[in-house]
C-alpha cells in the first residue's frame, strides 16, 4: 500500500518530457485563450468599475471608465454602514464551509460506491440523483421550512447547512461519479491483493487521488450554498446570523435598482468566492498519478 | 435634491387631499355591504401588565435604501424607549415577489409575526380568509380610539375588497398619472394631454419630429396603461366594476387601444423588449414626451422642475370625470389573531400600530416618501418638490379615485393579461378573445 | 471483481439517502399530490382539488409547446458550445506551459458574478437606444439593430447563458485532464506522438467519463435555467415568444402564482430530464469493471 503510494510521489517530479518549444502553434493557442480571457475579465472589470459610480449615471453610461468628477465610494460606505458586512462573511464561511465539508465527505463515499459497485439499485439512484438535480425550490422550500420550523432551526445556521447539503449532494455526487470512473483500477486491485477493506481503500487510494476532483465540487459547492438567496432569507431572520447575499439583498430599494448600490454589493459578493476558488485551485494540478500504473 | 421652499400649494393640497378624497372614497360604484358589526363581549384586559418584558415580532416593506426605512427605523427606536417592557424584533425588507413567498410561508407555518405592514388587496387574501389577521372592527370593539385618526376616504379605499372590511389601518396612499416633459411639449406648442384629442395630437407630433411619444415598456410594465385605458373609456363606475362580464365592452375598447396607439407609433420601437427603468432614463434624457407612473416615481425624475403630471383624458364618451384618478390605498399595519389571542401581546401590538399610525409620523412618511396621499388630515405640508406638490394637488383635485384592477383582479388572470399586451399591440391577439378569457380565470378563481 | 462486499454499500450509501429523502424528495413528493390541486400561493393556503385539470392544460397549453421547442434549442446550442468550447478550452489550457494558473483563474469569473448583475451588462448590451452593440454600430455608420426581435431573442438571450457557464465545464474538464497519470503518456512521448494525436487518442477517450457527466449536467442545466434569461427577457418577451421551460415554470408560480399548475411542468421537466439524461447515460459506455 504505501508502496504503491511512495512510487507517485517520486515519480510526480519528473521532469516533463517535452521540451518547451516556441512554435506558431503555441502563439495561436494563446492568442486564441487570450480572447477568451479578455471576454471573461470584462464582466467583472465592468461590475468593478460602476460600483464606483453614482446610481444616476449608471443607466445612461455603464461602460464608460469613471472620470474623476463621476468617482465616488459612496456605495461602498452606504454598504458598509447601513449593515455589519464583515460579520455576515463569517456567516457564510461557516454555513458554506460545514455545507463543502459535508457534501465532500457523504458525497464522496456515496460517489464512491456508485462508481465502483454494480448492485440492483444502481441506475435507480443515479436516476433518483439526476431528477432531484431538476426539482425546483419553490417545491420544496415550503415542506423544508415547515419541518425546520417545527424542530425549531429557524434563524440557526443549521437550519440552512442541512437542507443545502442536501440540495448540492445529487450534483456532486455526479461530478464525483465521473471522475472516480476514470481512475484505473489497477491501483485499487493493488490494495485488495494487500488485503485492503473498501474503507481503506477509499481513504487511503481514491480520496488522495481523487483531490482535484474534491477540490472541484469543494468549490461548486461553496459558489453555490453562497449563493442560495431564497433559502437563506426564509430560515434566517435576524441580521446577525444573515449571509452575506441575503443581506445585501436586503440593501434592494422598491423605488427601483440601485444599480450602484447593486454593482458594489456584487463585488462584495464575489470576493470571498474567488478568494476560495484560488486556494482551491492548487489541488487541481496534474501529476498526483504519475507513476501509479507502472509500479 | 427637496426644495425646502413654503410651497402654498402643498399646503392647500394637504387639506385639499384629504377633503376630495373624502369624495374620492365615498362614490365607488360597488360598495360592498358590510358584515352586521359583531358585539363582542370582551373582558378587560389584564388589569396588570407582566413585569417581564414582551417581544413583539414585527415585519414591514420598509427595507434597503427606501427613505421611509430610517423614519420606521426610528420610530421603533422611540416606542421601545416609551415602553420598556415591549422589545420589538423588526424583520423588514423590500417587497419582491420571494419576501411575498416569505410571508406566506410563515403564516402558514404559524411563524407568523405579531404585528406587519402589509397590502391590502388581492395580496391579502391567504391571511384574511384564513382568518389570520383581526379587523378593525373587532380592535374597535375594545380600544375604541384605534385608528381615530385614519381618514374615512383612506379607510374606504384600504378595505379588503373580498369581504368590505377593514383589517390593516393605512398610512400613505398612492396615484398614478402621465408625466409630461413640460419643456418637449411647449418646444412643440402642444398643450398638455388633459384631453383625448390632446393627446393624441401630441403622439401625432412627437412622432414627427421622432420624438418617442410614450416611454413604455409594454413587454415589461404595461400595468398603467391598462389601468388609464380602462378607466379613460368606462370611467370610475366601470373601471371598479368587478365583474368583468358586465363591463366587457369597456375592457375591449381600452385594450384595443393598445393596437391603435401602437399603429400611431406612440410606443418606442423597442417596447416589446424594453425595461421599464430604461425607459424611465429615457424620459429622464429627454427622448421622451410622456412617461406614466405613479407618485412613487417621482425621486427618480431628475428634471423636477420641467415635469408635470396630469390625471389620463377620458376618451370623449362622457364617463370620465377629466380629473379622475387611479388612486387608493393599498398596505397597512395588521395585527395578527396570534398576537391579538395572545393578552400579553394584545396590548402591546395596539400601542405599536397606534405608535406608527400617529398624524405627525404619516406626514414624516409623506414628506419622506416626496408625496403620496396621507391616510390622515396632516395640514400644511412643507418641503414636498414642485414635482411632488403639483401630484399631491392633483390628487387632492380629483373628484373620484379609484383603485388598481391589479388589487381586486385575480393574478392568474392579470398576469394572463400582462402577458397578452404586447401581443395585442402588434395585432396577433384580438383583445375581445383576451378578454373572454379574462373572465374565465376570474370565475374559476371565485 | 474485487469489489464483492456488498454490505458496505448501503453503509457508504445511507447519509446520502437520508438526507436526499428527507430534504428532498419527501417534499417533492408532496409536489406530485400538488400538481392535483389549484393553489393559489405558495404556501398552499386555500387549495382545492381538480384532479388532472392542471395535465390537461398542459397538453392544450400553447405556450408549453413553445418552451418546450425554445429550450431543447437552447439545449442544443448550450451542448455544441458550452461544453464543446470548455473542452476545447481545457484541451489547450492544458497544453501551455506558461500562464496556465492565470488561465485558469480568470476563465472561472463568470461563474462567480450573480446571474443579475451579467443579465443588467448583457441587457446594456442589447438596448435599442443606450446599447453598447448600437452605440458601436453607430459609430461605424450602421443602422441601429433590434437585437431582441422575434428572429434574434432567442439567440441573443442564449448567448449569456452559454458564455457564462463555459468557464464551469472548463473546470471539471481540466480537472479530469489532470486525473490522469502522467506515464500514460510516457510511451506514446517515446513514440514521438503529435499533440494532436495524444489528444484523439489518449486524453480524450480517459476523460469520457468527465464529458459524461457533463453533458447531463449541460441538459439538467439548460431545462432549469431561469435567472439569466428572467433578467434579459422576462415573461417570454418579445412577444411571449422566448419562454423556456425554466421561465416558464416561474412565471407560473410567482406571478401567475398558480403553484398547482407549476408543480406540473416541474414534473414535465423532470420527466424529460430524466429520460434525456438516463439515454445519454447508457449511449455512453463506461469500461466494464
Amino acid at each position: 500500500m504505501e508502496t504503491v503510494i511512495k512510487k507517485y510521489k517520486t515519480k510526480n517530479q519528473k521532469a516533463k518530457p517535452l521540451k518547451m518549444k516556441f512554435t506558431l502553434s503555441t502563439v495561436i493557442i494563446h492568442v486564441i485563450l487570450m480572447l477568451w480571457g479578455l471576454t471573461t475579465i470584462f464582466p467583472l472589470v465592468w461590475v468593478l468599475n460602476n460600483s464606483f459610480k453614482d446610481r444616476e449615471v449608471i443607466l445612461s453610461n455603464s461602460f464608460s471608465l469613471t472620470n474623476y468628477a463621476n468617482f465616488t465610494f459612496e456605495n461602498y460606505i452606504t454598504a458598509f454602514t447601513r449593515m455589519n458586512i464583515l460579520r455576515s462573511y463569517g456567516n457564510s464561511f461557516i454555513i458554506s464551509g460545514t455545507v463543502v465539508l459535508g457534501v465532500m465527505f457523504f458525497g464522496g463515499l456515496a460517489a464512491y460506491i456508485l462508481a465502483r459497485y454494480k448492485f440492483k439499485g444502481r441506475t435507480f439512484i443515479y436516476g433518483a440523483l439526476i431528477s432531484a438535480v431538476l426539482f425546483p425550490a419553490f417545491a420544496t422550500i415550503v415542506p423544508v421550512f415547515m419541518g425546520l420550523y417545527k424542530v425549531g432551526l429557524v434563524n440557526k445556521h443549521l437550519g440552512v447547512i442541512l437542507p443545502q447539503i442536501a440540495g448540492n449532494l445529487p450534483f456532486a455526487i455526479i461530478i464525483l461519479i465521473g471522475f472516480m470512473e476514470n481512475i484505473p483500477l489497477e491501483l485499487e486491485e493493488a490494495a485488495v491483493v494487500e488485503g485492503c477493506g473498501p474503507w481503506q481503500i477509499f481513504n487511503k487510494i481514491v480520496r488522495p487521488i481523487s483531490k482535484p476532483a474534491f477540490a472541484t465540487v469543494g468549490i461548486f459547492t461553496f459558489l453555490w450554498s453562497y449563493n442560495d438567496l431564497f433559502l437563506q432569507m426564509i430560515v434566517i431572520r435576524k441580521n446577525e446570523y444573515l449571509p452575506i447575499c441575503a443581506l445585501l439583498n436586503k440593501i434592494s430599494s422598491q423605488y427601483g435598482t440601485d444599480y450602484g448600490l447593486m454593482t458594489a454589493a456584487v463585488t462584495l459578493v464575489i470576493i470571498p468566492v474567488l478568494i476560495v476558488y484560488l486556494f482551491l485551485q492548487k489541488y487541481i494540478i496534474k501529476g498526483l498519478t504519475a507513476g501509479a500504473v507502472k509500479g | 435634491m427637496k426644495k425646502f421652499s413654503k410651497v402654498l400649494a402643498a399646503g392647500l393640497s394637504g387639506a385639499m387631499i384629504v377633503t376630495s378624497l373624502v369624495g374620492c372614497g365615498g362614490q365607488k360604484a360597488t360598495d360592498t355591504v358590510t358584515a352586521p358589526a359583531e358585539v363582542v363581549t370582551e373582558q378587560a384586559p389584564e388589569a396588570e401588565k407582566p413585569a417581564e418584558s414582551i417581544t413583539l415580532r414585527t415585519v414591514s416593506m420598509f427595507g434597503g435604501t427606501d427613505p421611509m426605512t430610517n423614519i420606521y427605523g426610528s420610530s421603533i427606536e422611540e416606542f421601545m424607549k416609551s415602553n420598556a417592557t415591549v422589545k420589538v424584533e423588526d424583520e423588514s425588507a423590500t417587497s419582491d415577489e420571494q419576501w411575498k413567498s416569505k410571508v406566506l410561508i410563515d403564516f402558514a407555518a404559524g411563524n407568523e409575526p405579531d404585528v406587519i405592514f402589509f397590502f391590502t388587496d388581492v395580496n391579502a387574501k391567504p391571511l384574511v380568509e384564513q382568518n389570520k389577521v383581526v379587523s378593525l372592527e373587532e380592535i374597535k370593539s375594545v380600544y375604541p380610539e384605534y385608528a381615530s385618526n385614519i381618514t374615512e376616504a383612506a379607510m374606504a379605499s384600504a378595505k379588503y375588497a373580498g369581504d368590505g372590511k377593514n383589517y390593516a389601518v393605512p398610512v400613505r396612499g398612492y396615484y398614478e398619472g402621465i408625466f409630461c416633459n413640460k419643456t418637449l411639449f411647449d418646444k412643440y406648442s402642444l398643450e398638455l394631454p388633459t384631453t383625448w384629442e390632446n393627446l393624441e395630437k401630441a403622439i401625432k407630433t412627437f412622432k414627427e419630429n421622432d420624438v418617442t411619444p410614450f416611454a413604455a415598456a409594454l413587454g415589461h410594465v404595461p400595468h398603467y396603461f391598462i389601468e388609464h385605458f380602462i378607466l379613460a373609456e368606462g370611467g370610475v363606475a366601470d373601471h371598479s366594476n368587478q365583474d368583468v362580464a358586465a363591463v366587457k365592452e369597456t375592457w375591449v375598447k381600452a385594450l384595443t387601444n393598445f393596437k391603435t396607439f401602437a399603429d400611431m407609433g406612440a410606443f418606442p420601437i423597442d417596447t416589446a423588449t424594453s425595461k421599464h427603468e430604461l425607459q424611465q432614463q429615457a424620459f429622464n434624457d429627454g427622448k421622451a414626451g410622456m412617461f406614466f407612473d405613479g407618485n412613487w416615481v417621482i425621486e427618480g425624475i431628475t428634471d423636477k422642475d420641467n415635469t408635470v403630471i396630469v390625471p389620463m383624458p377620458g376618451t370623449g364618451n362622457g364617463k370620465k370625470d377629466p380629473s379622475d384618478l387611479i388612486a387608493g390605498f393599498s398596505s397597512g399595519y395588521y395585527i395578527t389573531k396570534k398576537a391579538w389571542d395572545d393578552p400579553a401581546k394584545r396590548d402591546a401590538a395596539v400601542k405599536f400600530v397606534e405608535h406608527m399610525t400617529t398624524t405627525d409620523l404619516i406626514k414624516q412618511f409623506v414628506v419622506a416618501a416626496s408625496g403620496g396621499a396621507p391616510a390622515a388630515d396632516i395640514g400644511a405640508v412643507e418641503g414636498l418638490n414642485k414635482l411632488a406638490a403639483a401630484g399631491a394637488k392633483m390628487a387632492g383635485e380629483a373628484k373620484q379615485c379609484d383603485s388598481a384592477i391589479d388589487g381586486w383582479l385575480s393574478k392568474a388572470a392579470w398576469d394572463y393579461l400582462l402577458g397578452k399586451v404586447p401581443v395585442i399591440a402588434i395585432g396577433k391577439e384580438d383583445a375581445a378573445a383576451v378578454v373572454d378569457k379574462i373572465i374565465e380565470i376570474q370565475n374559476s378563481n371565485k | 471483481m474485487i469489489y464483492k462486499n456488498k454490505k458496505i454499500i448501503w453503509i457508504f450509501l445511507f447519509p446520502t439517502i437520508l438526507f436526499i429523502s428527507l430534504f428532498l424528495y419527501l417534499p417533492f413528493l408532496a409536489s406530485l399530490f400538488n400538481s392535483l390541486y389549484d393553489i393559489p400561493n405558495i404556501a398552499g393556503i386555500g387549495k382545492t382539488f381538480i384532479g388532472l385539470k392542471n395535465y390537461i392544460e398542459l397538453f392544450e397549453d400553447p405556450i408549453i409547446i413553445d418552451a418546450i421547442k425554445n429550450t431543447l434549442i437552447m439545449m442544443l446550442l448550450t451542448v455544441v458550445f458550452e461544453l464543446g468550447l470548455a473542452i476545447v478550452l481545457a484541451l489547450l489550457v492544458d497544453s501551455t506551459k506558461v500562464a496556465q494558473k492565470i488561465y485558469r483563474t480568470i476563465f472561472f469569473f463568470p461563474v462567480v458574478i450573480s446571474a443579475t448583475a451579467i443579465g443588467l451588462m448583457f441587457i446594456l448590451f442589447y438596448d435599442y437606444n443606450v446599447g453598447l452593440f448600437n452605440q458601436a454600430l453607430v459609430k461605424f455608420g450602421q443602422e441601429p439593430k433590434l437585437w431582441l426581435d422575434e428572429g434574434k431573442a432567442l439567440a441573443m438571450i442564449s448567448l449569456p447563458v452559454i458564455w457564462q457557464y463555459v468557464g464551469f465545464y472548463f473546470v471539471i474538464i481540466l480537472t479530469g485532464i489532470a486525473t490522469i497519470p502522467e506515464d500514460i503518456y510516457e510511451s506514446a512521448y517515446l513514440e514521438g506522438i503529435t499533440g494532436f494525436q495524444k489528444v484523439r487518442y489518449i486524453t480524450l477517450p480517459l476523460i469520457k467519463g468527465v464529458i459524461k457527466t457533463c453533458l447531463i449536467l449541460v441538459i439538467t442545466g439548460s431545462l432549469k435555467v431561469f435567472d439569466l434569461p428572467w433578467t434579459i427577457a422576462p415573461r417570454g418577451m418579445p412577444n411571449q415568444t422566448t419562454y423556456l421551460l425554466g421561465t416558464y415554470q416561474y412565471k407560473t408560480v410567482y406571478e401567475a402564482s398558480r403553484v398547482g399548475y407549476g408543480c406540473t411542468i416541474a414534473i414535465l421537466i423532470v420527466t424529460i430530464g430524466l429520460v434525456i439524461s438516463l439515454a445519454v447515460n447508457k449511449f455512453i459506455k463506461q469500461e466494464e469493471l
